[in-house]
């Protein structure tokens, strides 16, 4: 019985070495053979596949009767809006955050909007290409207020909860070990669990994004203290660039995504919203706005820059999304997230939100 | 009086170590049921009321809902007509499954519902008597043959009523019933393999035995999970291109991967009954002038399966059981969903144990119904 | 081919009356379906190698920093500046110490559950039966969650049980008392289990010699005195001391609560082992059950004509009997819940499973992830059955 089992393992073994005989890091990691065209194939297919969280307040999640809403889900419903001309030909996938890579990579979605950190091995190593990031968000670290942490140093001995898979985990233990602060951290599949912990204050501190952790303590519960019993300290542990990503060599899908994306800046920068977009078009103010709607500027030419869509994509993106403050003010604000003196708000008002132009 | 007493003399206090025996046993049950009891009365249940449908049938859009509606239907009332024509009926066991199959049930009812559930119960109570009264009639083998045909052919027109006018995207299904589906297709699917590879690991030709037997070790060799994992990230880079086969959905790999797990399962569990059988079986119908393929078919599978049914059916529920892994693959089941509620719906927060009960029992239910079957099956067959 | 077919194959002129005497012929028949199926594996693996090159192969990216930590590491001691190699290492540590506990425990309760199964008191078979119909129906993941839901009932740690002062129970686990001992401990003990394993061959060594020469020695005592004249020679060649270490809960300068000494079993272990110990249990008990009843009636019935108390009468005849059939399917079930450890996915618990997962995250690579697990398993399993191999040899020897 167990003779074939040993068979199993020495062919095993030898599938081991012939693949670690071959194992030269290969160049093309991550992706499949040759370049893929994802447009042409979401446009045969005729839906976008997208990756997205079912289980983020703000960001992504899923209403009982199936339908997602959220941040992350409006720059899904805007790249369909673009490419197919319906925001509502998307079918999102949703992703746990340690299967979010291999999702992408696989060809299951076809573009991950993920609250995904941009990071270097993420865009190497792993095969991904990140488009401008749509939200600035830093890793913070929430405790109790009547624990009396005030800062990450304060925190030696503690336990603190993370989900497994994610930058966080690896940003806490560089803060913590680097500092040569003691720590234990409890790392977790899901929310659920780690919310249960934290709770029961298992573990003394919650590190994610702050954004994540700003819904978590507006929804905390009253019988549990209310939000008033959290707050998240003031120092932020990681830089965290969120954005929208594709797979490496797939230009065609990444150009749309980069400029749909640009597109919904630069009309709030250009006071374009989802009311006024058809006057708008009809009428352009001058001649970069007719650019970007992809009308002609006082009966002159209209510019197609070859995207593979038909080149007034923006026109269906604003009215049937809107622009970037219109979606940021939808789902975010109410979370807390203010923009102004934030990362977030316009290059005009000092944030990062800035569009290249569309020349 | 003193029958009671002896009674109990003779069952509890046998000896000294019986008195100790009954009086921790005693003790232990009190402690049991009282915080049984004291959980169910204190918590708050309208968390199921809330979520029935969530629970039941995932994310599936309110309009299609009506499908679901049809399958359970359907399902309730060949259960019903099998129980009927096949088991015994007495007083006892019918209190049983009216009590086994109301509690769900009528966790399951409001007023929206409750005409969908009222037809369904007449039905039920029609189809019944019409099975009971078949069973000692003469139509007794045209119905015996109807009810099999239907039970084989209720999986296949599941798929058909899913998916019909435009049915809801695979990835939709989700609940209770995506269990009971990947369930069904597991078995279904696993158990033809499953005789195949059993047949192909005692075979004499060298070749296919030693694929059978390495095939049947590796997949018993790592855990579920870690298959689940590799079909959603491995798979698709090797299947090819044709046929749409390298865009299959999650649902689809999960159930692939399912059934190949479980055929392994299965096949083990065959094996065990075809060495069971006397060679002289084998022997006599050789002698009878039947080739090898015959002899097979028609000799040695069935006595072999009849053998270990009762290995079988237990396989079977733990394969319904394993079903709940899927939640490695954010497939939205029952599981994944009991474990969302509380998380994500604020009226439900932090009742997490509530929620983890109510899935217990379902998958419960479904089991003891699966193993009172076997146990049915055991006694027709005199096992 | 034999050399009368080879001639009447020349014999015969037509292909037709050719090709039906070669599959006339059992062993070319034979020979032939294994040749086309071996063609077809042939094609199917070189189809499965070139699509698998096309991946990322290799395993260099386990050398490079992990960068992330463990809660638990036992024996090796690990931080995230070691290599990813050592992370994984922990994580099979971790579940080989699940696995052998679960696996001892499970057996313990499953002999004691099987035989309540047919005790006449009426009380404890209920017991044990609806121990067995309840757990035995509920998925494996729904009970590991539920444990973990329950250890966080315990208390918090700032209003901690403590019994008498000597242990702590939390909901950041359990802290009992235990004698520990200064560095060379690990090894002692591990001179103790060798010295035990030697004292115990000597034993029956002796037992044997003891039969054909009748001696006035007794063979229990030499190899007692063995084991402790080798256990008092190692402790002082090593210079063990032993002290008990009783568990403390200390509050450091920033408030936070820190538990010292003792031996914790913290929450994550705890819910796993105690949903696997249940679950598997209440198979064992089942496998005890039948192999119990399988013994002819007889057995019994002369037991209690010997006069035999019930006591007696399990110990020395009954699960003597009874435990040899019961070796294969409990071997099953140690691998079942081997395997089943790697559930501890869904809690906070890093077993080799979930640090591989981890790794896979960060690192991509998800292949050859795969196939370091897959034999991670099948070498563990590999093990187990060797182990049970042995046993149930020794135990089915006609006499044993």
């Amino acid at each position: 019985m167990f003779k074939f089992r040993l068979i199993g393992i020495i062919s095993l073994f030898s599938v081991l070495f012939v693949l670690a005989a071959c194992s030269e890091e290969s160049t093309s990691s991550g992706s499949s053979d040759a370049s893929s065209n994802t447009l042409e194939v979401i446009k045969d297919r005729g839906t976008l596949n997208c990756g997205v969280n079912d289980n983020l307040t703000g960001f992504g999640v899923v209403a009982p009767d199936g339908s997602f809403e959220g941040f992350d889900i409006d720059f899904c419903k805007a790249i369909a809006a673009a490419i197919l001309g319906d925001s509502s030909k998307v079918e999102y996938t949703p992703l746990t955050a340690s299967a979010r890579f291999e999702a992408l990579g696989s060809g299951e979605v076809d573009v991950l909007i993920r609250n995904t950190t941009w990071t270097a091995s993420r865009d190497r190593d792993l095969g991904n290409d990140f488009t401008a990031p749509t939200f600035y968000d830093g890793q913070g670290m929430m405790v109790y207020a009547d624990s009396g942490y005030d800062s990450i140093e304060s925190m030696s001995g503690a336990t603190v909860c993370v989900l497994q898979g994610t930058t966080t985990e690896l940003n806490l233990d560089d803060r913590f070990t680097g500092s040569g602060i003691p720590y234990t951290p409890l790392t977790f599949e899901t929310n659920d669990p780690l919310q249960a912990a934290f709770e029961a204050k298992q573990c003394e501190g919650w590190t994610t994004d702050k954004s994540g952790l700003a819904s978590k303590r507006a929804g905390f519960p009253a019988a549990s203290g209310g939000p008033e019993a959290l707050v998240v300290l003031a120092e932020t542990l990681s830089k965290e660039p969120l954005g929208p990503l594709t797979r490496d060599n797939d230009s065609e899908l990444y150009d749309v995504v980069q400029w749909v994306v640009f597109g919904m800046m630069q009309a709030e920068e250009s006071g374009i919203t989802s009311s006024n977009v058809s006057s708008m078009a009809a009428n352009p103010a001058d001649p970069g706005m007719a650019r970007l709607l992809g009308v002609g500027f006082e009966g002159g030419e209209v510019q197609d820059f070859g995207f593979g869509i038909s080149p007034d994509f923006m026109q269906n993106v604003l009215y049937q999304v809107g622009n970037y403050g219109e979606v940021y003010d939808r789902h975010l604000v109410p979370l807390g997230l203010t923009r102004e003196g934030s990362l977030n708000a316009q290059w005009t008002d000092g944030g990062l939100i800035y569009a290249p132009p569309f020349r | 009086m003193r029958i009671l007493l002896s009674r109990i003399r003779e069952n509890f206090l046998g000896s000294k170590l019986d008195v100790i025996l009954s009086i921790t046993g005693a003790l232990f049950i009190y402690f049991i049921l009282s915080t049984l009891i004291s959980f169910i009365l204190n918590s708050d249940w309208t968390l199921i009321l809330v979520n029935r449908k969530l629970m039941l049938t995932g994310l599936m859009p309110e309009e299609e809902i009506w499908r679901a509606w049809t399958i359970f239907s359907l399902t309730t009332i060949l259960m019903t007509t099998s129980i009927a024509f096949w088991f015994k009926i007495n007083i006892k066991s019918s209190i049983f499954y009216i009590l086994l199959l109301l509690i769900p049930l009528l966790i399951f009812t409001t007023k929206n519902t409750l005409l969908y559930v009222l037809f369904i119960m007449i039905l039920s109570i029609v189809f019944f008597y019409l099975g009971y009264r078949s069973k000692n009639s003469e139509l007794k083998n045209i119905v015996s043959r109807i009810i099999m045909i239907s039970w084989i052919i209720l999986l296949p027109i599941c798929f058909l009523i899913l998916n019909i006018l435009d049915g809801p995207k695979m990835t939709l299904w989700g609940g209770f019933m995506i269990n009971l589906i990947l369930a069904a297709i597991a078995i279904f699917a696993g158990f033809p393999l499953g005789i195949l590879l059993a047949l192909g690991r005692a075979s004499s030709y060298k070749l296919i035995k030693l694929i059978s037997t390495l095939y049947i070790e590796v997949i018993r060799g790592a855990p579920l999970v870690a298959w689940l994992l590799l079909a959603w990230f491995v798979l698709p880079k090797f299947l090819p291109n044709l046929f749409g086969l390298s865009d299959l959905n999650i649902v689809v790999r999960a159930m692939i991967v399912l059934s190949l797990f479980a055929s392994a399962y299965i096949a083990e569990v065959i094996r065990g009954g075809l060495q069971s059988i006397p060679k002289g079986q084998e022997e006599a119908s050789f002698a009878l002038g039947m080739n090898s393929i015959s002899n097979t078919i028609f000799i040695v599978l069935p006595q072999a399966i009849r053998i270990v049914i009762p290995t079988i059916v237990s396989t079977f529920i733990a394969i319904f059981k394993d079903t709940s892994l899927v939640f490695i693959l954010a497939i939205t089941d029952l599981l994944r969903i009991g474990r969302l509620i509380p998380e994500q719906q604020q009226a439900f927060f932090g009742k997490s144990i509530e929620s983890l009960a109510v899935v217990a029992l379902l998958f419960w239910v479904v089991s003891l119904v699966l193993s009172q079957i076997s146990r049915t099956i055991e006694k027709k067959l005199n096992i | 081919m034999p050399s009368s077919l080879f001639t009447q194959f020349k014999s015969e002129d037509s292909i037709k009356k050719k090709l039906n005497l070669l599959f006339r012929n059992r062993i070319f028949r034979r020979f032939f379906i294994q040749f086309v199926f071996g063609i077809f594996l042939l094609l199917l693996f070189f189809y499965i190698v070139d699509k698998a090159l096309n991946l990322e192969l290799g395993f260099g990216h386990l050398s490079s920093r992990a960068g992330f930590g463990l809660s638990h590491t036992f024996i090796i001691d690990y931080n995230s500046n070691d290599s990813r190699w050592m992370g994984y290492f922990a994580g099979v540590i971790n579940t080989i110490r699940v696995s052998l506990v679960g696996i001892v425990l499970a057996t313990i309760l499953g002999i004691f559950m099987g035989l309540a199964r047919l005790s006449p008191n009426f009380l404890i078979n209920k017991i044990s039966t609806g121990y067995v119909e309840f757990i035995r129906n509920t998925p494996l993941l729904v009970q590991i969650i539920f444990w973990q839901l329950i250890l966080l009932q315990l208390p918090h740690i700032s209003k901690a049980l403590t019994f008498g002062g000597l242990s702590v129970f939390s909901n950041k686990g359990i802290l009992l008392p235990i004698i520990s001992s200064n560095e060379n401990g690990s090894l002692w003990t591990l001179i103790l289990f060798l010295g035990l394993i030697i004292s115990l061959i000597l034993r029956s060594r002796l037992f044997k010699y003891k039969e054909e020469h009748v001696d006035l020695f007794s063979p229990n005592l030499i190899s007692f005195f063995t084991f402790v004249v080798i256990a008092i020679i190692s402790f002082f060649a090593l210079s063990i001391k032993l002290s008990p270490s009783v568990p403390e809960v200390n509050i450091n300068q920033y408030g936070t609560y820190i538990q010292s000494g003792g031996f914790i079993l913290t929450p994550q272990f705890a819910a796993v082992l105690f949903a696997l110990v249940l679950y598997t249990g209440t198979f064992i008990t089942e496998i005890v059950r039948g192999s119990i009843q399988s013994l002819p009636k007889g057995q019994t019935e002369a037991a209690m004509a010997l006069g035999l108390n019930s006591y007696q009468r399990i110990t020395l005849i009954i699960l003597p009997q009874a435990l040899r059939s019961i070796i294969p399917p409990l071997t099953n079930q140690y691998l079942n819940l081997t395997k089943n450890s790697s559930l501890s996915v869904a809690i906070a618990y890093p077993d080799l499973f979930m640090v591989s997962r981890t790794i896979m995250n960060n690192a991509g690579h998800a292949l050859p992830m795969f196939v370091l697990i897959l034999i991670t398993y099948l070498t563990l399993s590999l093990v187990i059955s060797l182990i049970m191999n042995i046993i149930n040899l020794r135990v089915t020897r006609i006499g044993a």
